[in-house]
């Protein structure tokens, strides 16, 4: 067996998110939404609904007053908005764990999770450019497959990739494919498949270090996603976010800066309009 | 806690070693000045970000700044609520803290690190150049030398000042040396 088919046996193993989530969230994407199910499907789970009311309440999201009730929520933010802060309280518990083999302490790849998802509606609010609505969600989950990678497989020597990147002057994505014969990216969505999560998540996921793959025909709308929460890890890396030993060491695609013309002085406007929604985050999580 | 230096300094040498080592976090956009030698003022994970340790062996004084951005005119509004976000105002603001608490020009040891970048081949995204270049000119301006600097490259790093010792440190990819 491969060490790719190995980590691939490995992702069945990886707790499920629950139930009571999966359930409204296929309530929400039938044609005919029936909200009152959604609600009740949602408020059978303490847990979940404590952890929804405090990402829809988080300045991450940018309510302007105390949403206290699912109901009140649905109302709010409507079904489609509801549907992204339930995949993104329903993962909370998975992404807030230790990420050993990047040596990334608990709560940390949370953490960067949130910060992605805050640059991504800055950097659409920046460049006033339609993004649907998912597109925070595929920025909370971009590293989901670090999880795997990272705290549940003891076989995965961080410092075997580091070298083999240093050594042939790759990124660590690029050493990550190339030892194992996947990446974090890859892995993310193969999870993501087996939550039952959208299927529309699994591309901008997939393909977060390498947009310029995705097939832009096909899947115009995934692809401006992934571009965008490219950009968005991007900074979120620099900052140092959600880095391990591994650091900087990522690509940044300039074809895409160029694309939505980016250039140093919007980078450092988005940095900063960013920063006080983060710090907000930051002071929200020292509580805990 | 308040005692006399001199007649109590064996008495000291054991209180000290009683107490605990205090770690003081400096955040992003934020620094910390010390005259304590129980506390460690420490940064964590600077990428882009510049940090600064400055310390000044005669009056024990020192402490760490953690700079995002290297000019504050893209924001000038959030420059005079956060001048510690921005390398130009923040350097500046830094030093003057440091004069006020006693610490002098001809005594102070500046540490550099930092100014990390990912990789990218047209430097859209050089921010940690930029800090860099900020961080040294307004330092220059001042007349103050560098002492020692560890930055650029891709490394993720922590920065520590020890008040102890005076001793300033990274630890980068799991491993902690003096600098």
């Amino acid at each position: 067996m491969s060490i790719k088919d190995k980590i691939i046996e490995h992702i069945k193993e990886v707790e499920a998110i629950p139930t009571s989530a999966t359930n409204a969230i296929a309530l929400l994407q039938a044609k005919e939404v029936d909200i009152n199910k959604v609600i009740k499907a949602i408020e059978i789970d303490i847990s979940i609904t404590a952890n929804l009311l405090k990402l829809v309440n988080s300045s991450a999201f940018a309510a302007d007053r105390k949403i206290s009730s699912v109901q009140e929520a649905v109302v709010r933010i409507g079904a489609k908005n509801l549907m992204q802060m339930l995949i993104g309280s329903s993962v909370t518990k998975a992404l807030n764990v230790e990420i050993k083999g990047y040596d990334l302490p608990p709560g940390e790849l949370w953490k960067s999770s949130i910060v992605t998802a805050i640059y991504s509606d800055v950097i659409k609010e920046e460049l006033s450019i339609n993004l649907p609505a998912w597109t925070f969600t595929a920025g909370l989950l971009r590293d989901v497959g670090k999880i795997v990678l990272g705290s549940f497989i003891d076989y995965v020597n961080p410092d075997d990739i580091i070298a083999h990147a240093k050594k042939n002057e790759i990124s660590f994505v690029e050493a990550e494919k190339e030892i194992l014969g996947i990446d974090h990216a890859e892995v993310g969505a193969l999870l993501l498949r087996q939550w039952k999560l959208p299927q529309q998540l699994e591309i901008p996921v997939r393909y977060h270090h390498t947009p310029e793959e995705i097939d832009g025909v096909k899947y115009p709308e995934e692809k401006v996603v992934a571009e965008i929460i490219h950009i968005a890890d991007s900074l979120t890396i620099m900052q140092g976010i959600g880095v391990g030993r591994e650091g900087l060491n990522y690509r940044v695609s300039d074809k895409i800066a160029e694309k939505y013309k980016i250039n140093i002085s919007k980078v450092e406007m988005i940095l900063a309009q960013a920063q006080s929604r983060i710090s907000e985050i930051s002071e929200e999580n020292k509580g805990e | 806690m308040c005692y006399n230096r001199v007649s109590l300094l064996k008495k000291k040498e054991n209180h000290v070693k009683k107490r605990e080592i205090m770690l003081k976090i400096v955040g992003i956009s934020d620094m910390f000045i010390s005259d304590d030698p129980m506390e460690t003022v420490v940064t964590y994970s600077l990428g882009s970000c510049v940090g600064l340790s400055i310390y000044d062996p005669v009056v024990k004084v020192g402490g760490i700044i953690h700079c995002m951005l290297p000019l504050s005119k893209i924001d000038k509004e959030k420059a005079k609520i956060k001048p510690y976000m921005f390398t130009d105002t923040g350097v500046t603001y830094f030093l003057q803290e440091l004069f006020n608490r006693g610490v002098t020009k001809k005594n102070m040891i500046v540490k550099v690190a930092g100014c990390s970048s990912l990789l990218d081949a047209k430097g859209t995204f050089k921010i940690g150049e930029r800090n860099y270049t900020v961080a040294r000119k307004v330092l220059w301006k001042n007349q103050i030398l560098i002492a020692t600097e560890h930055v650029k490259g891709n490394l993720s790093r922590t920065l520590s000042l020890y008040m102890e010792t005076g001793v300033t440190t990274i630890k980068s990819s799991g491993k902690e040396f003096e600098i």
